[in-house]
């Protein structure tokens, strides 16, 4: 069956603007017509042409290889965030569901202290005080990133323990390590997915909006920190702000149509929504 | 345990939480603030001075303690760059956040209850699958950029409200639009999603059936009835809109306490930091707090802590 099979027509395109943009990112250094970093200014400020097809900076650099390379980073922080939260909140959540007991207890209280604080807020304070980086923005995005999963992971570890295929495997002496390793992850692939992909664009939301604040990754183009610096000079070059805006608008849209694909693939009930009887 | 109870036991648990991890941040990584304030070139005797002033001749286990302790009195330091009480800071600030989230909030439910209840009425049709565009674009757009966008347009293009600050009442439109837009986008969705929900119950086709007109089914019994898990995200929304003032505050230039919590970022005026952070986590806490147990109110079949 193809990955792509079940999912409706706007999905697929998500799917296709997203496979386009992490293109676009992988291969910038073929396909960007200039360097992103060499100033040029003789140049600055110049609006689209067909030299420079989304205009240059205040520096004269080109912005569209700077929105080209700046799908790496905005990608890179969204892929990386997602990875080690699924990766510790699987595991954290799985431990509590299947052992249960104190251990239950104990991570499902750290649990709701963790989901009782404001993301962006803690992520703000925490690159502040570290510094800004592409490492810390990760660290800081990660810190809260896993405890979703933990959760989801926990809940649906208690409903599937019960289920007959984890007493049978108990029963032929499967260890713990085996039971959520070999029976239990591979039910859990598909809400895990479902919640990457709304989690991948809020980390690349939240990776603009520390960039906007000067907290983002440094020395490297970000789709954030070209808005940040297009907002400064937005009435003399609007493009400066509004190229890096659509780009994020654009990569958040798409993750969040194929996120709404995947939920109504595997749950039949929110599809089910749009087709009950009405006035 | 109740859950009340044990909803009250975590609520000083996550503040301490948040402030203990802040404070400890700040106070493992290399660098002195009494540097960053005076310089390096300053004299001894004027750093010892502005050490002793501040508490950080004492050790780190002893400052913490004195933090907690002023915490738990409401005081929150004093601001190395304002040089004056944070809580004196914070409380001239707070009543600007709240006007923004407030007015946000405002915005969202304005424009996501009638929103989300064509979409539902008119499912399948070109209204509702502009509804959801629209609802997508909401969640979707970097409130940032939306309010770059929104200031270009209304304020310098067209010149109908003011560009930036707090001037009136017609200074509170483009940052509260520019707060909500995400909120408005998934309180659409829900309410599309809830009032569907409730169309297809016994109840609708019972009224209906007894003569009831299409408004009056819609507003006396269904639509009430989708609005209830409406409410309750918007009050657990309304910690969110306090947290994600900050950015929105910064774009337009709001005095709230995101941009103190901003400018105590810039400046490393870490009691600023950690005193913004301590109220806006409160507030979060406590307004999610509210929430949940008005929904246990208004909604007697949900048992707290025992709803999936």
């Amino acid at each position: 069956m193809s990955a792509t099979a079940g999912l409706d027509r706007s999905s697929r395109a998500g799917l296709g603007l997203l496979l386009v943009i992490a293109l676009c990112g992988v291969l910038a250094p073929w396909i960007a017509p200039y360097d992103p970093g060499r100033p040029d200014l003789r140049h600055g400020l110049e609006g689209p042409s067909l030299e420079h097809w989304l205009g240059t900076d205040v520096e004269g650099r080109d912005v569209a290889s700077r929105i080209l390379f700046g799908a790496r980073v905005s990608l890179s922080v969204a892929l990386a965030v997602v990875v080690v939260s699924v990766a510790f909140g699987v595991l954290v959540g799985g431990i509590a569901g299947l052992l249960g007991g104190w251990v239950d207890r104990g991570i499902s209280a750290v649990i709701d202290v963790l989901l009782a604080f404001p993301g962006i807020l803690l992520a703000i304070a925490l690159v502040a005080i570290t510094g800004p980086g592409l490492g810390n923005v990760i660290l800081a995005l990660t810190l809260l990133g896993w405890v979703a999963f933990a959760r989801l992971v926990r809940g649906e570890v208690l409903v599937l323990r019960g289920d007959e295929f984890v007493v049978a495997a108990r029963a032929l002496g499967a260890t713990q390590r085996e039971l959520l390793l070999r029976h239990l992850l591979p039910n859990l692939v598909g809400p895990v997915t479902v919640l990457a992909t709304f989690a991948a664009a809020g980390a690349i939301l939240a990776e603009a909006s520390l960039s906007f604040l000067g907290l983002g990754v440094q020395g490297l183009p970000s789709w954030g920190g070209m808005l940040d610096h297009g907002a400064d000079v937005f009435l003399l070059a609007p493009h400066l702000a509004i190229a890096p805006g659509l780009a994020i608008l654009l990569t958040v849209v798409a993750l969040n149509i194929v996120g709404d694909g995947l939920r109504d693939r595997l749950d039949p009930r929110t599809a089910a929504a749009s087709g009950q009887p009405g006035l | 345990m109740s859950y009340l109870l044990r909803r009250l036991i975590a609520l000083p648990l996550v503040l301490w939480a948040a402030v203990s991890l802040v404070f400890f941040s700040i106070h493992l990584i290399p660098g002195d603030p009494v540097d960053m304030v005076l310089g390096e070139t300053a004299r001894p005797a004027d750093r010892e001075a502005l050490r002793a002033r501040w508490g950080l001749d004492r050790s780190v286990p002893e400052q913490y303690a004195r933090y907690l302790t002023g915490l738990v009195r409401g005081q929150l330091g004093e601001s190395y760059s304002f040089r004056r009480p944070v809580s004196d800071l914070v409380a001239e600030r707070y009543p600007a956040t709240l006007l923004l989230a407030g007015s946000a909030m405002a915005v969202a439910l304005l424009l996501a209850i009638p929103l989300g209840a064509l979409a539902a009425l008119r499912r399948n049709r070109p209204i509702d699958r502009a509804s959801m565009l629209v609802a997508l674009l909401g969640v979707s757009v970097p409130n940032f950029w939306l309010g770059i966008l929104l200031m270009l347009v209304f304020s310098l293009w067209l010149d109908w409200l003011p560009v930036s600050g707090f001037d009136g009442p017609a200074s509170v439109v483009l940052p509260a639009v520019t707060l909500g837009a995400s909120l408005a986008g998934i309180l659409t969705r829900m309410t599309r999603s809830s009032l569907l929900d409730e169309l297809g119950h016994d109840y609708v086709r019972t009224a209906r059936a007894k003569g009831l007109g299409t408004r009056a089914t819609l507003f006396k019994h269904a639509l009430r009835n989708a609005l209830i898990p409406v409410v309750t995200l918007v009050g657990l929304q309304f910690g969110a809109l306090l947290a994600g003032a900050i950015i929105t505050e910064k774009v337009f230039g709001w005095p709230g306490i995101g941009a103190l919590l901003i400018s105590g970022v810039q400046a490393r005026d870490y009691p600023v930091v950690q005193g913004c952070i301590a109220v806006i986590v409160t507030s979060y806490v406590l307004v999610n707090l509210v929430t949940d147990l008005l929904y246990s109110a208004i909604h007697p079949r949900v048992r707290l802590g025992e709803s999936a």
